[in-house]
């Protein structure tokens, strides 16, 4: 049948998908240290097209030019830009300012397998054992492994990541960062795994107490981006209908004369 | 059908939970030493659409994921000292610390920072209780007894120690002092109305700070620990949740008529 139905389709498909990234961005908010995820789209593989079985031709140049049938996904990356900084005030909860991630720790409780994961969000508490674990339960990993707290004490972290609990060093937060962010991937749970082949660098940032970063998803451009996303699918749309209506005559109309 | 309805109608749902708990925080703006609560947002599942490949030459370098909305992960709790206003009524008390009081419920021990005690007549005897009548505990988990003559000259002093005088004004030590308990992970007790908490496995057993060593709470004779709840902070994060739920409704219609442009591609 006609190409062009399919490459409409593909472009109806490909602003879906759109749609699908722009809403997980849009939901996330309010989600502490989210980074919001954007597309890269490209066009499929352009393709020559050549006039067959034209006797008319007698030159070796037939072709008519270069086609391209549709467009998909072909990067999915997360922006790293800054979110906002929240002050909470409460001594366990930490910010970044700048880049570079928290290393968390999570334990499979079928293998006991421990699993090294990062993070941005740094709303941190005490397990009732005196670890530094996140909301979720991880342990947050300083230079000697698990971090414990006595349950009394001022603790104080200042803007290296050393720990202090009432004036007495306990340990430094394990911060680090990448060379190649685009190679982390999400995980859920706000948390970020590495591949073995991404290279750590030293941690360049700095760490604020009593703040937590905020998502760095702009809700403004996100509903430009949701606009554009329902807009180009509806001239898709359109131009998929075109050729329907062409394909119709076609069928219908040239038989009767 | 899209991801993108399931992924907005989380976020709404996620938004409901967080209003619910910034309606909750106002609502209890005037509650004696209740602790505001604040819900944590978290990312929920990525969808791989396609693999990162890292084979040389050719392959993708990043794996194209799709995120599956949001969820509220923990409702944690502010333990920071609310202001204290000062009462002049000698049962009022409040703890400057980490303490918690410990009250005697017909359910077990329960713990509170809410220091509004009364003097209640129980079986004959008078009694240190709550405002809804559970005995307060002293060290040894004993309830608190006092001769009658002692109402009007009570003292308790920083330590909890409590004295009175007696019928010819001479200082007597009553014998009790009022009994505080710490927690390692205090945002892991449950909060079960009443302002009163129970103990759970997140927030490790009570530890009695007259037993161990380590800072003391203080206590204040005459004083109240107020709500920490800020109504500005409160009033802040209901706009930004109102907005937050009012974009993910817009998402919400948007796939829907991206589903409705679909379903007229069949005329």
């Amino acid at each position: 049948m006609i190409r062009g139905i399919y490459t409409s389709a593909s472009g109806m498909i490909l602003n879906q998908k759109l749609m699908d990234l722009t809403a997980n961005n849009i939901a996330n908010v309010s989600t502490t240290g989210f980074k919001r995820d954007i597309a890269q789209v490209e066009s499929f593989r352009r393709m020559m097209t050549y006039r067959i079985y034209d006797d008319s031709s007698n030159s070796i140049d037939n072709a008519i030019g270069y086609m391209s049938l549709g467009a998909d996904v072909s990067r999915i990356v997360s922006d790293f830009s800054q979110g906002l900084y929240i002050k909470t005030d409460e001594p366990l909860n930490l910010a970044i300012r700048g880049s570079g991630f928290f290393a968390v720790e999570k334990v499979d409780p079928q293998t006991g397998q421990v699993q090294v994961y990062y993070t941005r969000n740094g709303a941190f508490t005490l397990n009732s054992n005196g670890e530094l674990v996140t909301l979720e339960g991880f342990r947050v990993l300083g230079q000697n492994g698990r971090i414990v707290l006595q349950n009394q004490g001022q603790i104080r972290i200042d803007e290296q990541g050393n720990i202090y609990q009432d004036g007495r060093f306990v340990d430094r937060l394990r911060l680090v960062d990448f060379q190649d962010k685009t190679l982390l991937r999400k995980i859920g749970n706000n948390l970020f795994e590495a591949d073995v082949q991404n290279q750590q660098i030293a941690f360049s940032g700095r760490v604020l107490q009593g703040y937590l970063e905020g998502s760095n998803v702009n809700s403004v451009q996100e509903m430009v981006n949701m606009i554009n996303v329902l807009r180009a699918y509806e001239a898709n749309q359109k131009a998929f209908i075109a050729q329907d209506e062409t394909l119709q005559k076609a069928v219908n109309e040239i038989a009767r004369k | 059908m899209m991801r993108a309805l399931y992924s907005a109608a989380l976020g709404m749902k996620a938004q409901q939970t967080n209003v619910d708990i910034i309606s909750n925080n106002l609502a209890n703006v005037n509650t004696t030493a209740f602790k505001k609560d604040k819900a944590e947002f978290k990312d929920l599942l990525y969808e791989t659409l396609s693999r990162a490949d890292v084979v040389a030459g050719d392959g993708k370098p990043v794996s194209l994921q799709i995120g599956h909305g949001v969820t509220i992960s923990a409702i944690t709790k502010s333990f920071s000292e609310g202001n204290l206003e000062r009462t002049e009524n000698p049962l009022d008390l409040a703890i400057q610390g980490e303490g918690f009081f410990v009250v005697s419920t017909p359910n077990g021990p329960r713990y509170t920072r809410d220091g509004s005690f009364k003097v209640s007549n129980v079986e004959g005897q008078i009694k240190l209780v709550t405002s809804d009548g559970y005995p307060v505990l002293a060290e040894g988990d004993t309830e608190i007894v006092l001769p009658e003559t002692a109402i009007s000259s009570i003292t308790i002093d920083e330590t909890g120690r409590i004295t009175y005088k007696d019928a010819e004004g001479q200082i007597q030590d009553s014998g009790f002092k009022i009994k505080i308990v710490r927690f390692i992970n205090p945002q892991g007790l449950l909060a079960e109305g009443k302002n009163l908490y129970n103990v759970s496995a997140a927030s490790g057993d009570p530890v009695s700070e007259e037993e161990t060593e380590g800072p003391k709470s203080r206590i204040l004779q005459g004083f109240l620990e107020m709500s920490n709840v800020q109504v500005v902070d409160e009033m802040v994060k209901l706009i930004i949740a109102q907005r937050a739920y009012e974009i993910n409704s817009k998402a919400i219609q948007t796939a829907d008529d991206m589903l409705s442009m679909a379903n007229n591609l069949k005329r």
